[in-house]
């Protein structure tokens, strides 16, 4: 089956597309870039992250402790090649659709 | 406040042998596992995967919970219904891994590519892709008169 982005994906490969990153950095992006109005909550975090993971989009970064407790928020990650064309591909989308949008007068 | 959890409707399947089972979602249907609850003496409480964009539930069989597997109640009352891009390529691959076909993948009036499949464990699932060719009304006008 192919890789499906779901919205949370996409906030997570965003939050990380600056550089790698834990878990808690993922969820301050997130609140921060929406200003409030979208929340990743650990458990959210957790399953996008392992479900990323899985389809190799996103790899754990290198000295990061596998000892260390389930918690993606306490974990470093980074994108793969992969999510970072993924992440691409999804913004050039977005892109064509916020322009639409402008072009219809949504924003100003 | 917008959520980023999906909220979409998810099935919850129960299942003997919770541990073939997830072999079975993952190798035949493409499913990948992202979280495990796990009793202390082993059973699997329940097991997350994902499928898609969708959400699958699991669980062992437990009868203390009222929660019986298809061969005990001697059939699912539910189909499933799992939208992709190539419901033949699905249904080969979840053959190979043990599901037997109800109805083979073919075109039907309703402009989808269908097909029904059962999988070991005895749950029902209809791989289809959406094409959306047909409006409402080119569906009713070939609708047939009965199901025999």
């Amino acid at each position: 089956m192919s890789i499906v982005l779901t919205a949370a994906g996409f906030h997570v490969l965003l939050a990380l597309a600056s550089g790698p990153g834990h878990g808690y950095a993922v969820m301050r992006f997130v609140e921060e870039i929406s200003e409030g109005a979208v929340r990743l909550g650990p458990g959210t975090l957790y399953r996008t992250i392992s479900r990323l993971v899985a389809d190799g989009l996103v790899e754990e970064s290198e000295g990061g402790d596998p000892a260390a407790p389930h918690d993606a928020r306490r974990r470093y990650y980074r994108l793969t090649p992969q999510g970072e064309q993924a992440a691409r591909a999804e913004a050039a989308l977005m892109a064509r659709m916020v322009g639409a949008a402008r072009e219809a007068g949504l924003i100003t | 406040m917008t959520s980023l959890r999906p909220q979409g409707l998810s099935p919850h399947l129960f299942v003997r042998d919770a541990e073939a089972a997830i072999d079975f979602y993952q190798r035949g249907l493409g499913a990948v596992e992202v979280f495990r609850n796990t009793l202390p003496n082993g059973v699997i409480l329940f097991v997350e995967l994902q499928l898609g964009a969708g959400r699958l539930l699991m669980s062992e069989e437990t009868a203390e919970l009222g929660a019986p597997a298809p061969p005990t109640l001697g059939g699912s009352p539910v189909l499933i219904l799992l939208e992709v891009d190539d419901p033949d390529g699905v249904a080969r691959q979840a053959l190979d891994a043990g599901a037997e076909v109800e109805m083979p993948v073919q075109e039907t009036f309703w402009g989808e590519r269908y097909g029904v499949l059962r999988d070991p464990f005895g749950h029902r699932w209809a791989v289809t892709t959406a094409r959306e060719q047909l409006t409402p009304d080119d569906i009713m006008g070939q609708t047939p008169r009965d199901v025999a």
